[in-house]
Formats: C-alpha cells, sequence, structure tokens
C-alpha cells in the first residue's frame, strides 16, 4: 500500500453502508465493490471483520434488537437528554440530589421498555426511534410519532403452529374466534400511499414492488373510491386463472424477481387479503381483528382470480368437528391448513410478534394426516454459527429398489433439537466415506461436505412433497428431468428395525405425491413444470 | 455573485485528456483551485495507487482565482461532459462563490456555444504529503512505446519486473505461459520525443502490478515521453508533462509489490 488511509470513523462506515444499501442500476455491483474495498482498506486490526460481518447482516456479538431496545428504554429512563431551550441534560438519576429509588426507577424502566418496543414495532426505523427519544418522548408520547405509516413496513404478526385440534381447544375456549383458510404463497403487505404510488413488502420488509407489477395494477383498480391511503396484509398465491386454481408454492417461486413487465408475466397471482393495519392515515392495530376485517372488505372489492379475501368462518364457540370440517374444506382447496385467531377479545394486531391470538393448524402438523418417510442419511454439510463443530443439515436419501440406488429427496437442516444433532453427529463421524458410493444418485448441486455410509434409517416428516430439479427420487416419473422432492422435513427418531435397503421407496414417494390435494386434478398443470 | 473561478483554456483537449487518464483510477476527486492554478490529488480504492496532477496557470489563457476553492467532481461525468468538446474549442471553467455547480463552457470556431453545468460534491479531502524520492534510475522514454510495453506484457502476467541497470531498462514478465522481457537501451533520435535516456545512479530490480501501468499508461495523448523513476522498496513514479513542462504535470505514484 501507498499510503494508510485515515481511520475509519463510525459516522464514515454508516454513510458508506447506506451508500452500498442504496447503490441501484448500471454498474451498480462494481461501485458496491469499490466502497467495500475502500472500507476494507482502511480498516485496522479487527474492524475488517466487523465490516463483513456487517455485509453479511450476521454480526454475532450476541446482541439481537430485543436487547438494543431494552438497552434504549434504560438509558432514556436513566438520563434525560437536554434540551436547547429548556432543562438541562440529567446525566444519571440514580445518583444527585433528585436521585430517584431504584424501587421508584423499576416500575419507570419496564414502562418505558414496553412503550420502546411497542414504538419499534410500528416504526421499524432506529433513526426515527431514537430522535424521537431524543426529543424527551417516553412512554405516553412515543406512540405519537412512532406509529405504524405508510410506506414504512412493518414485521408481520406471526402465529403460533399448533400440534392438532384439541391444543387449538384449550388456547381458544371461551373466546369468540375466526378460522382462515391458510394460503400457500408468499405474504405480502401492501401499503397505499395514494392511488398512484403503492408499494409491497415481503415478510423480511424487503420491497418487492418491482416483482410484482401485475398486483399494484389489481389493488389500484379494486380500492374503494375514499381510499388515499392503507395498509393491508395478505397472502400472494399462484393462481391458474384458466381452472380456477390455487397453485402449489413452488410455481410462484418460477416468478421474476426484477424489470418484470406485466406483458411477460407467466405466472398469475392471485391476492389473498385478510387484515388491514391502516386506513386514511388512521391506524387500525389496536382495533380488533372483527373491525379491521370490516374495513377491509369495505376498502378494496374482490375481482375474480386477482384479489379477494381469505375465506373465513367465526366460531362463536370451539367445536372440534365444525373446525376439522373447515380444516378438510381448506384442504380440499389446495391451502396448507388454518388460521386461528381471536375475533374480539385481545384481538388486536400485534407487529412482529408470534401471538397466542393467532394460531396455525396446518395439515402436517396433525398427527396421522402425512404419512411419515423412512430415509438414509447420505451426506451431511458442516454447521455454521452455533452449530459450527458439528454437522447442521444432512442429505437424506430414499432407495429405489429397482435401479438399486440411493435417491436424494431433501436435505435437512431445521427439524432437529440440538441433542439430535449432537446424537447423530457422534454417530455419523465414525461412519464417513471419501467419495459418494457407487449407488449413490446426487445431483452435482447438492454435493455435501462429507458422504455417510449408508447405515441408518431415519422416520422424518414432511409438510409435503413436491417436484424438484436437483433431488433425484422418481426422477422423471412425475416431470422430465426432474424428481420429487419433500419440503420441510422434520425427524422424527431413528428406525433401528430398518435397514437401509428397506426405507421408503421411490414408488411410494410418487404414490404420496399423487395423493396429496394440491396437485390432485391438475395433472395438465404438472406438464408446465 | 462573485465568481471564485473563472479559467480559460485555449485548448479543451488538454482537459479531456487529463480527465480521461484519471476516471480509471478514481471516481471522485477534488480539484483545488488556487492563484497557482488546479491541483488533483487521489488516490484508488484499495490505496495503492495515487494520482497527482498539478494543472499550471501557465497552461491557461487566462486564469482568475481569487479564493482557494476545491471543487469535488464526479470523474465520469467530467469525462463525459468533455466528449462534447471538439478538438480546438476554447474552454471557459467557471465557478461562482456559495453554488454547488461548476459550469463549463466550451466555444469552436463555428460559433457554436455549448454549456454545461456540473453539480459538485463534498469530497473528503485526504491530503498527503508526497516525500521527496531519490530515484537510483530515471528513465525517459516514448509514451506511446510504454503504453505498447505495458499493454502487450499484460496479456502474460500480472507482475511487471522492472530493471535499470548498464544494459538498459528491462521489462519482465511472467505467466502460466511462459516469461519474456523487452530491453530498452538509450538511444539518440532527432526528434526529441523519441529519445531514450536513462540514469542508474545503481542497478534496481522492482515489481509492479501491471493492471495499474496500463491504466496509467493511458495518460500517453498528454505527452510525447514520460518518466520513470524507481528505487528499492519505493513507489514507482510514472510522470507525464501536460505537453510542455512549463503546464504542469501529471504524476503516478505505485506502490512496489512486495512478497515475490
Amino acid at each position: 500500500m501507498l499510503m494508510m488511509p485515515p481511520k475509519l470513523t463510525i459516522a464514515k462506515v454508516f454513510s458508506e453502508m447506506k451508500a452500498i444499501a442504496h447503490s441501484a442500476g448500471k454498474e451498480s455491483q462494481k461501485a458496491k465493490k469499490e466502497k467495500i474495498q475502500k472500507l476494507l482498506v482502511a480498516s485496522r486490526g479487527e474492524e475488517a471483520k466487523f465490516i463483513v460481518r456487517m455485509l453479511q447482516a450476521k454480526l454475532r456479538i450476541g446482541i439481537q434488537i430485543p436487547t438494543l431496545l431494552q438497552a434504549l428504554a434504560y438509558a432514556f429512563t436513566l438520563t434525560k437528554p437536554g434540551k436547547s431551550c429548556g432543562p438541562a441534560a440529567v446525566t444519571d438519576r440514580r445518583h444527585g440530589q433528585a436521585k430517584l429509588s431504584a424501587a421508584e426507577l423499576e416500575p419507570q424502566m419496564i414502562g418505558m421498555e414496553a412503550a420502546v418496543k411497542q414504538a419499534f414495532s410500528e416504526m421499524p426505523n432506529f433513526d426515527k426511534l431514537v430522535a424521537a427519544l431524543m426529543e424527551g418522548r417516553d412512554g405516553s408520547s412515543l406512540l405519537q410519532v412512532c406509529s405504524i405509516s405508510v410506506g414504512v413496513p412493518v414485521k408481520p404478526m406471526l402465529a403460533k403452529p399448533s400440534k392438532g385440534i384439541a391444543e387449538v381447544g384449550e388456547r381458544l375456549s371461551g373466546k369468540r374466534f375466526t378460522g382462515e383458510w391458510k394460503y400457500d404463497g408468499e405474504r405480502a403487505q401492501i401499503h397505499v400511499l395514494s392511488k398512484d404510488v403503492i408499494q409491497i413488502y415481503s415478510r423480511n420488509s424487503e420491497n418487492m414492488t418491482e416483482k410484482y407489477p401485475d398486483v399494484i395494477e389489481v389493488v389500484k383498480q379494486s380500492l374503494a373510491e375514499d381510499v388515499q391511503s392503507c395498509i393491508i396484509d395478505s397472502e400472494l398465491v399462484a393462481f391458474d386463472q384458466v381452472n380456477r386454481k390455487i397453485l402449489p408454492f413452488q410455481v410462484l417461486t418460477t416468478r421474476g424477481r426484477k424489470n418484470i413487465t406485466v406483458e411477460d408475466i407467466k405466472v398469475n397471482v392471485c391476492l389473498f387479503a385478510f387484515d388491514c393495519m391502516l386506513v386514511n392515515g388512521q391506524p387500525l392495530v389496536k382495533e380488533p381483528l372483527e373491525l379491521r376485517r370490516e374495513k377491509l372488505w369495505s376498502i378494496l372489492s374482490p375481482a375474480e382470480g386477482k384479489v379477494t379475501f381469505a375465506v373465513y368462518r367465526n366460531f362463536n364457540e370451539i367445536n372440534e368437528e365444525e373446525i376439522q370440517a373447515f380444516l378438510d374444506e381448506s384442504i380440499a382447496g389446495s391451502c396448507e391448513g388454518l388460521m386461528l385467531k381471536t375475533l374480539t377479545e385481545n384481538a388486536t394486531y400485534e407487529p412482529s410478534k408470534r401471538s397466542l391470538n393467532w394460531l396455525k393448524l396446518k395439515k402436517d402438523y396433525l398427527e396421522g394426516m402425512a404419512d411419515s418417510i423412512d430415509v438414509v442419511p447420505i451426506g451431511a454439510y458442516y454447521g455454521k454459527g452455533k452449530r459450527s463443530g458439528a454437522y447442521g443439515a444432512y442429505l437424506l436419501a430414499i432407495y429405489d429398489q429397482e435401479n438399486e440406488e440411493f435417491q436424494t429427496v431433501c436435505k435437512a437442516g431445521t427439524g432437529f433439537s440440538d441433542e439430535d444433532l449432537t446424537t447423530h453427529y457422534s454417530f455419523f463421524k465414525n461412519h464417513q466415506r471419501p467419495c459418494a458410493e457407487t449407488n449413490y444418485n446426487v445431483n452435482d448441486k447438492l454435493k455435501p461436505d462429507v458422504w455417510l455410509e449408508p447405515c441408518q434409517v431415519w422416520e422424518i416428516r414432511a409438510a409435503d412433497l413436491s417436484i424438484s430439479p436437483v433431488h433425484t427420487s422418481a426422477f422423471g416419473v412425475k416431470a422430465d428431468g426432474k424428481g420429487i422432492g419433500l419440503r420441510f422435513p422434520r425427524f422424527l427418531r431413528i428406525r433401528d428395525d430398518k435397514t437401509p435397503e428397506e426405507s421408503t421407496g421411490s414408488e411410494q414417494i410418487v404414490e404420496m405425491f399423487e395423493a396429496q390435494a394440491s396437485v390432485s386434478g391438475t395433472a395438465a398443470v404438472d406438464d408446465d413444470f | 455573485m462573485a465568481m471564485v473561478l473563472d479559467a480559460q483554456l485555449q485548448q479543451a483537449a488538454l482537459f479531456k485528456k487529463v480527465a480521461e487518464s484519471m476516471k480509471d483510477l478514481c471516481k471522485e476527486v477534488n480539484f483545488d483551485c488556487s492563484e497557482k492554478g488546479m491541483q488533483v490529488q487521489s488516490m484508488d480504492s484499495s490505496h495503492v495507487a495515487l494520482v497527482s496532477l498539478n494543472f499550471r496557470e501557465a497552461a491557461f489563457a487566462e486564469f482568475k482565482c481569487d479564493r482557494p476553492v476545491s471543487l469535488g467532481m464526479n470523474v465520469d461525468s467530467l469525462t463525459k461532459i468533455l466528449k462534447m468538446t471538439g478538438p480546438s474549442d476554447t474552454l471557459k471553467i467557471r465557478h461562482k462563490g456559495d453554488t454547488d455547480v461548476v459550469n463549463f463552457q466550451c466555444e469552436g470556431s463555428d460559433d457554436r456555444i455549448s454549456e454545461f453545468d456540473l453539480k459538485l460534491f463534498q469530497i473528503e479531502n485526504e491530503h498527503m504529503e508526497i516525500p521527496e524520492q531519490h530515484y537510483k534510475v530515471v528513465a525517459k522514454l516514448p509514451s506511446s512505446e510504454f503504453q505498447k510495453i505495458c499493454r502487450d506484457l499484460k496479456e502474460f502476467g500480472e507482475t511487471l519486473h522492472l530493471t535499470g541497470d548498464k544494459d538498459g531498462l528491462k521489462f519482465v514478465v511472467s505467466g502460466d505461459i511462459g516469461s519474456g522481457n523487452v530491453l530498452l537501451k538509450p538511444r539518440e533520435t532527432e526528434k526529441p520525443e523519441e529519445k531514450v535516456s536513462l540514469t542508474v545512479h545503481e542497478p534496481v530490480t522492482a515489481a509492479f502490478a501491471l493492471r495499474y501501468l496500463v491504466n496509467f499508461s493511458k495518460a500517453s495523448p498528454l505527452c510525447g515521453s514520460v518518466t520513470l523513476g524507481f528505487a528499492p522498496d519505493a513507489p514507482l513514479l510514472v510522470q507525464y508533462d501536460l505537453e510542455t513542462e512549463d503546464k504542469g504535470h501529471m504524476k503516478f505514484y505505485l506502490a512496489p509489490k512486495i512478497d515475490e
């Protein structure tokens, strides 16, 4: 190096990072590279490590956003920012003349924490939050400036998984609730800033507006006359306009991501709206679901196959048979299951919370609905992060009797308890193979870090089966050049009573695939995969 | 509002060449203007190379600068503007105090006047003191020849080993397909710019990244000859005069490659 660049400052790194995030268009890749290079060249000692981690969005310093929010809340309770023409800054309320006792401070700190967390869930922007706190706002006035607003996506409200109807009954007994079909698509938060400016955000608050120009158009046409702004929570689902059928999630993933024009769209989507957080500048998050739904229905007019509302049924009390019947209907309608939500009591919209007021009842959570599958681990991938030092994921295969080979069905990374991971690792580290067995049929893209000897059978359960371009089970049977894969596999137990050759066969996989409601009767669609 | 900078170049082409020769190395640079002229100092993003331009007041037909001012410009945008100029157009560069633009006006012999206001940037000033170097080897050669050697050798490898000794100036490269070299001996010619001269205080071999040298040699249109200066474990100097010495110069410095 010719000359060491000046030391990095927090403000400089921040502005460079922001510039990287905002660079777009032609040669933006190059511009980003140069900015990163500049930062790295100027970094000293450990700085480079953290710059890279920031870029990966994995800081791994043991502090997550909740900790940060708590820290902010405490800081602004214990010390108070001074005002230019008002009271001077209070440096520490635990000391000095106006000192408060721990017992007095404690409730204030807890109250502030709740306020800060609520404010951040509605306005997930530290810039605005800290600015509001610096103005001296606290629990009572913070939400006035940090409330849900159009153009700032909030983290969607999430549902707790439930294991069965019995469990649902316990949780919801005595409350009025509603069941909605749970569509298998992409969560979409639609922000209508004005009739001409409509944005769509993903579950992770990424801007997907570019990806769905067709949806923007549809929303524009379906909005009621008197709506100037609103935020709608919805699910975008691939939809067969000709046969009026919901298509599986995989079809949706084949859509392009950028530079989409309405004319070129091959995969049509239908918007299933189910909630509404704001209408004409008025936040509705504190209103009960029943009222929010009423609002939603009043601002949007459905258009067949393009925009509609999630199918729902209200229940005044738990009736397991009726729920079961409604669940069966939803599955017959190509849905994943049901969402069960409280209607009036504790029925506010809680951004970013996995609330007990929303429960999901998915077909694969229900015992006896999907057959379990017996598979053989044939490869493993090293774990990252807290799983480093063991295998973090396994490549699973079934045995095809006819071709006498192991064919892959899925890669399983989630769905293991930490205990499972340790057990599997200590078993398989002694059963490694230097290369793939000759009877392994594995796509190059899935090449594991370590090959394993076929010596154990696992019973797993999966959400459903789908056509896969990488997995080799039942290869070419359902789609040319493609096999069948499992989605969301979960490990159940080790089957000591089976040999690897006795694992599930490829013909069974085909049968299960055919038995799925989401594909039955859509033979014509299969060809288009 | 008073004009802080009011400069006129007889030939826009000179400024165009200056901008072209910087654009592969730096994205945004500060033109530091004072009554002495315009100066630029900038490093590339990996801080391996330094560009130092000294555009003397003498190079301009008219030059007025009331107070020192830094004009931060995007080099790519600047080259785009200068593309509008013809080879024999005159160029006026003007900046009013307290505005965030610099105005370029070029006038051709055909009475066509084009004008452009370029938005200025706030660029952090990293002014560097370049220590006086005592080069052990100083060579002067035709700039087109230097450019050709760099381009030719870049095909074979990434690193150039440059040797100056009593035999002459030797450019050595090695790569996957083999190795080769070009030896330039001092020579006298009728035209001064085709001359090769070499001063060796002590023999030196040093290694440099060819990629940068190719970028530097894009400044060849500035001047018929180029001066190279190097010493062990010291940056290489590649210097072009702006047509003639009195108008100023464009200097490039490149850190040597170590551990090879």
